[in-house]
């Protein structure tokens, strides 16, 4: 497996010791993983389904399954390669449940289509511009929406690279797609972005 | 550089990622490749747009939210049949000791158990263990053959020995035993049905003596289809057979039994000629086949033996021999008679 995590020092060494202390007994040091993991997992989840609500619902998910699978878990990866893995797939099984389509097409226009508005990420700034704010949240609803569209195995390159910054490496651990594949993959969702999007940003 | 390469490597590009020679060559690639050119600054701007896409943080309280999650699971769950092993031995680090001491205590059991079957297994079979161990006990202590004095594999080598040979023993005799029995029954019921059978109350209704024949038949069959005998042990057989006839047959008359060798043929036409009046028959007859000479076996009534003998003094010189197979003496006196050329 790609993008071992070096288990002597470093990031490694602690999380092995965070999940050893886990598998020992101690409660804490699984709350200390989920509290280092979280943000990235919501992020993840929330570019996958698209809303809030669901985006909510997919990462305590994740966190379940992690929590149960731990025990299995035998640093064959990073933590967070492998964290990220069981998030993607608890996505897809997401989005490929009967219940999501339903409410796809039910409640998509009530929702909020990206959580985490960039309203409440700009409140604290002292150059806040109200047109500024809404030409920028524009050019996030376009990309967004055209992202949206898709494919799903080209939505979660775009991403997992693009958005969430994962290298190849760890996008290979994440999906368990070759390198040249994801490369190839990629430029075929961009060239479909740049048909959407052309003109428009 | 083709296109088709530049394409994929742009984002690379972009990103400042590339090695420098690659970096070159798409560099050179894009002054002369206007659609590439074109995609690189579509690239730019889309990265631009996803830069302000805030990162996304998970909501307050999202750590409580988990934890009831995992424990509205654990409540939906039933209890985790956990295997034996895994039960038993797991997990390894807490388990270790309480496993250890567990295996020491089962091989003392196991120990404790198995070593007299052991030394049951070593023991000679008992009736021949017994005998042995009597021997030994009545032996004085301290004698060379005393109990104490002898090593036990010796007593155990010798006490396998003799009940080999026992078996062995038990294996030979025991077809022909069941033949003798089978024989018997056959007899008694030939005998009850002679006439003027001297023990009729002993006799057998009729259904009774056939399922005495059948016994006796299929034990017969039995025991010949199973141990098939060596030709001896027929011979001995048929003779027991034929003298259990006379035996119990005897209410009639004893008879006799005679070889008799003689030299032409005029002597043979007149031993038959005489034997019928005498009440006796022929059971054997055999021509003359080498050095050996031509002789007939004849079985005649006791009572008429010695009449059939002064007669054969007319048809030859008689000479009286000791009988060949001590076997035919069991029952009746054999003797061989031979009838030479009157000179």
């Amino acid at each position: 497996m790609k993008g071992k995590s070096d288990n002597t020092a470093g990031p490694g060494a602690e999380e092995r010791k965070l999940v050893e202390r886990f598998l020992a007994g101690d409660e804490r040091a699984f709350d200390l993983i989920v509290t280092a993991h979280q943000d990235a997992v919501y992020s993840l989840c929330a570019r996958f389904t698209g809303n809030a609500e669901d985006a909510g619902d997919c990462a305590q998910e994740v966190f379940i399954k992690v929590y149960r699978n731990l025990k299995d878990f035998r640093f064959g990866s990073a933590l967070a390669t492998w964290i990220y893995r069981i998030a993607v797939n608890t996505c897809r099984n997401h989005l490929e449940s009967s219940g999501y389509r339903a409410a796809e097409r039910t409640l998509r226009l009530d929702r909020e289509p990206f959580p985490g508005a960039v309203s409440d990420n700009l409140a604290g700034d002292s150059s806040f511009d109200p047109e500024a704010l809404f030409e920028r949240k524009e050019l996030e609803a376009l990309i967004m929406g055209a992202i949206g569209t898709l494919p799903e195995v080209q939505r979660e390159l775009v991403v997992l690279r693009d958005m969430e910054g994962k290298s190849y490496d760890e996008i290979a651990g994440i999906t368990g797609l070759r390198g040249g594949t994801i490369k190839s993959k990629l430029a075929r969702a961009r060239q479909k972005l740049r048909e959407k999007l052309e003109g428009r940003i | 550089m083709r296109c088709g390469k530049a394409h994929l490597l742009l984002d690379d590009y972009l990103r400042g990622t590339l090695a420098s020679a690659e970096r070159d060559a798409v560099a050179e690639h894009l002054v002369s490749c206007g659609k590439c050119s074109a995609e690189l600054e579509f690239l730019k701007r889309y990265r631009e747009g996803l830069a302000s896409v805030p990162p996304l943080r998970a909501p307050a309280g999202f750590l409580a939210k988990v934890r009831e999650g995992i424990a509205r699971d654990t409540a939906a769950r039933p209890p985790a049949r956990r295997g034996i092993i895994s039960r038993l031995f797991l997990p390894l680090t807490i388990k270790l000791p309480l496993e250890a001491a567990e295996l020491l205590a089962t091989a003392a059991l196991v120990f404790v158990l198995v070593k007299p079957t052991l030394d049951e297994s070593m023991r000679p079979a008992p009736s021949v263990s017994h005998q042995e161990q009597e021997v030994a006990a009545e032996k004085a202590p301290g004698s060379p053959d005393s109990r104490e004095a002898r090593p036990r594999y010796h007593a155990f080598s010798r006490a396998k020995k003799s009940a080999k040979t026992e078996r062995i023993s038990q294996e030979k005799t025991a077809p022909v035993l069941e033949i003798d029995l089978a024989v018997a029954s056959a007899t008694r019921y030939r005998a009850d049905r002679a006439p003027g059978a001297a023990r009729e109350e002993e006799a057998p209704s009729p259904e009774a003596r056939g399922q005495v024949m059948d016994m006796a038949r299929s034990r017969a069959m039995k025991s010949e289809s199973a141990s098939q005998p060596a030709p001896h042990v027929q011979r001995e057989e048929a003779s027991r057979s034929r003298a259990a006839d006379e035996e119990t047959a005897g209410g009639v008359a004893p008879a006799r039994q005679a070889t008799v060798q003689f030299t032409s043929t005029e002597q043979i036409v007149k031993i038959k000629k005489m034997i019928r009046p005498l009440g006796g028959r022929i059971i054997g007859e055999n021509s003359a086949a080498g050095d050996r000479p031509a002789y007939v076996r004849v079985e005649l009534p006791e009572a008429n033996y010695a009449k059939f003998v002064d007669q054969l003094n007319q048809v030859g010189q008689v000479t009286r021999q000791p009988a060949r197979r001590a076997v035919l003496n069991r029952r009746s006196v054999d003797v061989q008679v031979n009838v030479m050329e009157q000179k």
